[in-house]
């Protein structure tokens, strides 16, 4: 056999007469996974989409495996909530994929993209991210649920806590992991114990689903990326702009902003397609921006079989840009074996 | 828009027609859990867009394009992660093969295996395409969005490139053989 690929072909590990037989190579039931396929709600992908429709460097995340497997499973009763403010609120971060189409920018627009390019630029300070929901027409104190995210960042230092509320601050419980970057040296802690993980594996951790991780560079990003698409940007008062974007850009999230992986896994079943929110930007007295605010006031409960209509906020706050920030490793931090780690 | 009877009844014959391809294209380069998940995604994708799906025999190089992408992603989101593995392994004394092997890495012909990995990525999967997959050339170049022509030239270098390297690979494991008397018999 001296033709190499007849040697390749002798040694196709499944060859082609299998593919049609009955007895096949793997474990899937077709007929199942048919049917869990038709079950998933028909939200936008860009996997697939012919390059020349595709943006660069944003092909695009496949949709996830919870969102194939769980498509038929129970739906959750309460996730969705956190899994919704996130939807818009990725509304805004991933509108950086349609960032590359040029828009009509008007003076109103051209001065918030300016403000937040500054805000971009900043090398420390605090980001806080805030979900809220309410049942019902309005928000007025009857927020029933929420998240927070606050990342302090200092150069490459930085801290991100992500925590999920039923309204009072006692009832905060940390989701998932607490995680602290200081001079190159990973911490997380579990909400009980600090962890110190050794240099090698940072990078991986930095970049592992379900982490709260680095989304500074993310969400200012996102921020100027929501100045560039925001529709009717108007400046109502002086550093004060308001405008409309849309939810169809949100799928695009998760391949434009990996850090923001975590906030993706909350949206299995929640349809933002056709989702109008509104915004308020507040620039700050430098000129930075100081507030930005999105509402959505009709957002349905997916796991609801009644027609409920819930708001949703979310308020991405920009404090001490410019100020140095006290990033420290925990006191008493135990050195983790990285196999339990990453269980 | 597709009315949704007529959705559902399209997905149903390119799923049909195409499933067992595409299932043992992705058993074929990914370890078992991962080309399922890839199966799962490549016509989760597919239902989504089933409108911009090519009718006729362009669905299936369509559908190769789309798992060959799900599956460089998740090589993507995955290879820290078995970056860190191997070294936990190396780390902990254990071997630094993976328990999860993909069908390729359980070729027997070893001198062809080492020299499949001495070729680019490229180079690889414009022969898995044309020897494992049996497409056409026309096929290859709609997947690997190149022209006709230009796989062609893929192919003839690859096929090259991979003769090179198992040519290499037996010189290499003859100079660690004793070597045998031309006189003996035997």
């Amino acid at each position: 056999m001296n033709d190499p690929l007849d040697r390749l072909r002798a040694a196709n590990p499944i060859p082609t007469s299998l593919t049609d037989a009955a007895d096949r190579h793997s474990s899937i039931d077709k007929e199942v996974l048919f049917e869990e396929i038709l079950a998933m709600p028909e939200q936008p992908t860009i996997i697939g989409q012919p390059a020349a429709e595709r943006p660069a460097r944003d092909f695009g995340a496949p949709p996830t495996h919870e969102e194939v497997t769980n498509a038929s499973g129970p739906k959750r009763s309460r996730r969705w909530i956190p899994g919704v403010a996130a939807a818009a609120a990725v509304g805004v971060i991933g509108l950086g994929a349609v960032s590359l189409i040029p828009q009509t920018t008007t003076p109103a627009g051209a001065a918030m993209i300016q403000a937040a390019e500054q805000t971009e630029s900043m090398e420390s300070g605090i980001v806080t991210v805030g979900f809220s929901v309410a049942e019902g027409d309005g928000m007025e104190g009857s927020a029933d649920s929420g998240i927070v995210l606050t990342s302090q960042f200092d150069g490459d230092d930085f801290s991100a806590r992500l925590v999920e509320s039923s309204g009072d601050a006692s009832s905060e419980q940390l989701v998932g992991l607490e995680v602290r970057l200081v001079d190159g040296t990973l911490f997380g802690s579990d909400g009980e114990r600090w962890f110190e993980v050794s240099d090698p594996i940072i990078e991986t951790l930095l970049t592992t689903n379900g982490l709260p991780v680095d989304v500074r560079d993310s969400m200012a990003a996102a921020v100027v990326d929501l100045a560039k698409v925001a529709e009717g940007v108007e400046e109502v008062e002086p550093g004060h702009f308001t405008g409309i974007i849309t939810g169809e850009e949100t799928a695009s999230v998760v391949s434009k902003y990996p850090s923001l992986n975590f906030f993706a896994t909350e949206l299995t079943g929640v349809d933002v397609e056709g989702e109008e929110i509104e915004f308020d930007l507040v620039l700050d007295e430098t000129g930075a921006i100081d507030t930005v605010t999105l509402r959505d006031q009709d957002v349905e409960d997916p796991t609801s079989s009644e027609p409920t209509l819930n708001a949703i906020e979310i308020v991405v706050d920009f404090d001490d840009l410019g100020e140095p920030q006290a990033i420290e490793a925990p006191d008493g931090a135990i050195e983790l074996d990285v196999g339990e780690f990453l269980d | 828009m597709t009315p949704p009877a007529d959705r559902r009844a399209r997905f149903r014959l390119l799923y049909d027609e195409n499933f067992l391809a595409i299932e043992a294209y992705c058993f074929r380069r990914v370890p078992r859990d991962a080309a399922g998940d890839a199966v799962a995604e490549t016509f989760l994708v597919a239902w989504r867009r089933i409108d911009d799906v090519p009718l006729g025999p362009d669905a299936r190089p369509w559908l190769y394009g789309v798992a060959r992408r799900v599956l460089a992603n998740a090589r993507r989101s995955t290879g820290r992660n078995d970056r860190l593995t191997d070294r936990l392994a190396i780390e902990r004394g254990l071997s630094e093969q993976s328990a999860s092997f993909s069908a390729q890495e359980a070729i027997d012909d070893s001198p062809l295996f080492e020299a499949l990995q001495q070729l680019s990525d490229d180079d690889q999967e414009v022969l898995r395409l044309l020897v494992w997959e049996e497409l056409s050339h026309v096929e290859i170049g709609t997947i690997l969005e190149c022209s006709t022509n230009a796989v062609g030239v893929r192919v003839h270098r690859a096929k090259k490139r991979l003769a090179d390297a198992l040519l290499s690979a037996g010189s290499e494991r003859s100079t660690l053989l004793p070597t045998r008397d031309e006189s003996d018999p035997r």
